[in-house]
């Protein structure tokens, strides 16, 4: 026993221990001056981002964009593609629609009867399956290299499936010259208001003529002039963009109605880059859906769409 | 203005040499003291010492590294300065009788350890010669500059958590390298 407490015996160490840790930091001090020197501008060595919080986002940024633009031109040419698989199954998705909503209106003025009952069952067959379809693309994730697959696979099922009732179909109900459908496109995952009788029928697909072909969906449809690929706002807050079957055609003087100068001039405030030259109403066709337009440096008419009214485009009057 | 130049005006005792220390060196060595003594005031103190002690130091002393000779300077100061002020929390009649009793002690012992500090510190800078520069680094920043974790931190690019590590491993290495060379503090 040395007389000390273990209390005492524990200040003396760690006081003895504070002392042997003061004279190291003073020993500490007599290093090489080039160490200091170099110490001191150390951080000029390092780069003054953080490279994980900064330079990773950053890339990865870049790569997402890149990867996007990507797929983005992949869809693209699919779509403008005539004999791609993707653009085949446009024309049979927009056909198959079209033939739903001409066997709803048959059901609407019919007498009644087994061909009315015909063609409410093929309608309802082919939303199903465009609806099944629909289901199994989002199940897959709509990724840009699976989906032409899909889309092809789902177009020649339709194909085989539907052929024979729509060639029969086709030649005794052709779709209402007024009436408007909205068609979806899986490969852009856009809508499409498509006037219903501008839809493609037996003949023209068996002509081949450009005319004739099914429209192109999706904004990659929209023809690719500068001036015509323009859309407007009207003072309701619409917006109105080209109909897509009209991309090469023009509005006949018979289909054009009264002008709206009125509108015209408000349009021209909303959107003062839009080179309209005269509006007109669509002659049987609700003015809030549809609108001839005439540009500037242009002498016939085209077809546009209200854009915003995709869910409830009502027929025509 | 290179360090040589004021090293001259040291050598020729134009008062200018304070000056051109101060601007160019004045904002690293109160960093150093204020770390060391955690207050701009006293920090500002021992900086202004620093000046006087480089100012007596030249023209005996030519250094090749100013920096690091005014850096060491303001540094033991604010070091004296730290034990000046704690002591005097603690106790101050007692460390008046202590000061007092230093006259009756020899300066021999003072003279041994002397000898063995040089001899440690000529251990400790071969130690961190062995280092890999990054926790030589760190190491240096924290006990030679008395930095902060979180200054460290930023310094480097990193976490605060990765200075820990990196320091309590510099830590043990020195331990066994005092150990091995038996140097016990």
């Amino acid at each position: 026993m040395n007389g000390k407490k273990k209390g005492n015996l524990d200040a003396d160490s760690n006081k003895s221990a504070s002392y042997a840790a003061k004279r190291l930091f003073r020993l500490l001090g007599d290093v090489d001056d080039s160490l200091i020197e170099q110490v001191a501008s150390a951080h000029s060595n390092r780069h003054p981002l953080p490279l994980g919080r900064i330079w990773i986002p950053a890339a990865a940024c870049v790569m997402l964009a890149v990867a996007a633009g990507g797929v983005s031109l992949f869809s693209g040419n699919l779509s403008v593609s005539s004999d791609s698989p993707a653009a085949g199954e446009g024309g049979i998705s927009s056909a198959a629609i079209a033939e739903a909503e001409a066997g709803a209106q048959a059901e609407a003025t019919a007498d009644g009867g087994s061909a009315t009952t015909t063609d409410q069952s093929d309608s309802n067959t082919v939303t199903d399956r465009a609806a099944t379809y629909e289901t199994n693309e989002n199940e897959t994730g709509k990724t840009g290299t699976q989906s032409p697959k899909i889309a092809a696979q789902a177009a020649e099922n339709l194909e085989t499936d539907d052929s024979a009732k729509r060639n029969e179909e086709e030649q005794n109900v052709q779709p209402s010259a007024n009436s408007a459908v909205v068609s979806y496109s899986p490969i852009t995952g856009q809508e499409t208001i498509l006037p219903a009788d501008s839809l493609p029928t037996q003949d023209d697909a068996a002509e081949g003529s450009s005319s004739s072909q099914p429209p192109l969906l999706g904004t990659a449809s929209i023809s690719p002039s500068s001036a015509y690929s323009l859309s407007f706002t009207v003072p309701d807050g619409s917006v109105f963009v080209p109909a897509a079957e009209d991309a090469n055609g023009t509005l006949e003087d018979s289909a054009l109605g009264d002008p709206l100068e009125e509108l015209l001039t408000q349009i021209l405030e909303l959107s003062p880059e839009f080179p309209a030259a005269e509006i007109r109403e669509v002659s049987g066709r609700d003015p809030s859906f549809f609108l001839a337009v005439r540009l500037e440096e242009e002498e016939t008419f085209r077809l546009y769409v209200n854009s915003s009214a995709t869910a409830s485009v009502p027929p025509a009057e | 203005m290179e360090d040589r130049e004021i090293v001259d005006l040291y050598w020729a005792r134009n008062e200018q040499a304070i000056e051109e220390t101060d601007h160019k060196y004045g904002r690293q060595c109160h960093s150093i003291a204020r770390n060391i003594l955690g207050n701009d005031h006293d920090a500002e103190e021992c900086v202004s010492d620093t000046w006087l002690s480089a100012w007596n130091a030249m023209p005996d002393q030519r250094p090749n590294r100013l920096f690091a000779f005014l850096a060491k300077i303001v540094r033991n100061l604010a070091l004296d300065r730290w034990d000046y002020l704690h002591a005097q929390k603690r106790n101050t009649d007692v460390t008046t009788l202590l000061s007092e009793l230093e006259d009756c002690v020899s300066n021999r012992e003072s003279t041994e350890q002397h000898a063995e500090d040089h001899a440690v510190a000529a251990m400790i800078n071969s130690f961190l010669l062995t280092l890999d520069p990054d926790s030589r680094n760190i190491f240096l920043r924290r006990y030679w500059y008395a930095d902060s974790i979180s200054e460290i931190a930023a310094r480097f690019s990193t976490n605060e958590s990765r200075v820990k590590s990196c320091l309590f491993r510099t830590r043990k290495k020195l331990r066994a390298a005092l150990e091995k060379e038996g140097i016990a503090l």
